[in-house]
């Protein structure tokens, strides 16, 4: 077993193989070398506030999950994954190709979805960071720019002039 | 989203396809700069390019098209990565190019032979940077509305052309550049307004010359004696522009010339023949007026399957 501490002092205790999915904590076992003594700090990840749910897993959507918390039930989820294929020989995978399961996981709040986002980041999980930029990319696609901005909050902070001349830059898919 | 991390911002818009991807930089400053950069278009690539099978011309969003739209770096990531083994590039008569540009990055597939873009709608100016196309022999260009100038840079870097067809444009400067190509045997600048056009002397140097065509290009001034050097030429198209002075004695050694067209010219008559010159045929023939109608005996058009092939 191996002992996470997330930012505010929540511990955790996950199977190796399941801690180890995070390329992060795989590298600091390896160079701490036996794990069992210390528990490992991820100061970057917030192990978030439990409004409800209690202590179980909080797979109901739109509960507010533990960032760690969350990372850890994906981590448990995929551990009997095969090992990804090498880039070159993979097909590009598009955003479509997202599993059932993965979608249901995925299926919080827009805050809840980008703080999982970052941590997969910050743990350098490549395949829980993927799913979730392609979750994203899932809700931008086939929208208006305005729309995205009102979907995302995202201010404007382009001058009138300075959006047309981007909005002329790429005029050959503005008018796709 | 404005606060994630430039690499995050980056990988979810990879996942849209780079037909779209770029129509939201525009939404904030930070997502324009992230989006607008050589390493995103990288990362969108990766994930939508599969370059074992790389959908070529045949749709609007296909990346052979994109390729023509998209900003320079993302021009010249895909030429760099994707396209460089290429051999030929054979679009002809294709709409999707329609109004397009040609990418500089085109100087990117340094092994390319044949460069045939005809037909296709282009606009814009022949790029210098095709003369790092070392390989080419094959460069069809004609029946755009591409303008400007012909560049130096094919005659100093194209060494090995022997076929350069850029008539039915509106290119207005360098008729002189193709002039230099000593590997010519097909060359067609016809119909295209050249300010400044007359036939140089070193045209005596493109020995393996069989086709020269330059009508209405407004050439002006005499046929330099060299000409007569060009001992495989087979048609000579002259019509419609305003030679001057007397057709050399030199041209009688034309033995391979079967095919003329020297017809409006106002400069040149029955009589401009040089005193001596006895082997009037075919030129005579080609200054005459048409008196009857026929079919056009050499046909430039050429239907090939538009394709674009790859190197092994």
């Amino acid at each position: 077993m191996v002992r996470i501490t997330s930012s505010d002092s929540q511990e955790f205790s996950v199977s190796q193989d399941i801690a180890c999915q995070s390329q992060l904590i795989k590298n600091m076992i390896e160079d701490v070398g036996d794990a069992d003594e210390q528990p490992i700090p991820l100061p970057n990840v917030a192990g978030a506030i439990l409004q409800k749910g209690g202590s179980c897993f909080p797979s109901i959507s739109n509960a507010p999950k533990l960032t760690l918390f969350a990372v850890i039930e994906y981590a448990t989820m995929h551990k009997d994954d095969p090992p990804s294929a090498p880039e070159t020989d993979a097909k590009p995978s598009t955003s479509e190709d997202i599993e059932d399961r993965d979608k249901q996981f995925l299926n919080v709040d827009q805050g809840t979805l980008f703080e999982i986002i970052l941590a997969a980041n910050y743990l350098d999980m490549k395949s829980l960071l993927d799913v979730g930029c392609k979750t994203v990319a899932n809700m931008i696609k086939g929208k208006t720019v305005e729309e995205v901005r009102a979907l995302f909050n995202i201010v404007n902070d382009f001058t009138p002039e300075e959006e047309e001349q981007i909005r002329k830059e790429n005029e050959w898919c503005e008018d796709r | 989203m404005n606060q994630l991390p430039t690499e995050i911002i980056q990988r979810i818009f990879s996942f849209i396809h780079p037909s779209e991807s770029l129509r939201f930089s525009r939404l904030s400053s930070r997502i324009y700069s992230c989006l607008a950069c050589k390493d995103f278009a990288v990362e969108n690539l990766l994930v939508h390019v599969n370059a074992r099978s790389i959908s070529l011309a045949s749709t609007p969003k296909a990346l052979g098209v994109l390729w023509f739209v998209w900003p320079s770096y993302f021009q010249e990531v895909y030429a760099e990565t994707y396209l460089k083994g290429m051999l030929g590039i054979i679009w002809i008569n294709n709409t999707n190019l329609c109004d397009t540009l040609i990418p500089p990055s085109m100087a990117r597939l340094t092994h390319l032979y044949t460069l045939r873009l005809s037909d296709c709608g282009l606009r814009g100016t022949i790029p210098a940077e095709l003369g790092h196309l070392s390989n080419l022999h094959i460069l069809h260009l004609q029946n755009n509305a591409l303008e400007g100038e012909i560049p130096s840079t094919l005659a100093s870097g194209c060494i090995h052309l022997k076929d350069l067809r850029l008539a039915k444009n509106s290119l207005t400067a360098g008729f002189h550049v193709p002039f230099a190509l000593r590997d010519l045997k097909t060359l067609d600048l016809a119909y295209n307004p050249f300010e400044i056009a007359t036939i140089p002397a070193q045209i005596g140097h493109l020995n393996k010359l069989e086709s020269l065509s330059l009508t209405s290009t407004r050439l002006s001034g005499c046929l330099p004696r060299e000409m007569g050097l060009l001992n495989k030429l087979q048609e000579l198209l002259l019509s419609n522009n305003n030679v001057s002075g007397v057709i050399p004695i030199e041209m009688q050694n034309l033995t391979s010339l079967t095919y003329v067209e020297f017809r409006n010219n106002p400069g040149i008559t029955e009589d401009s023949f040089e005193p001596g010159f006895t082997m009037r045929e075919p030129i005579l023939r080609g200054i005459k007026p048409v008196v009857l109608l026929g079919i056009d005996p050499v046909s430039h058009q050429e239907e090939e399957e538009a394709d674009l092939y790859w190197a092994d």
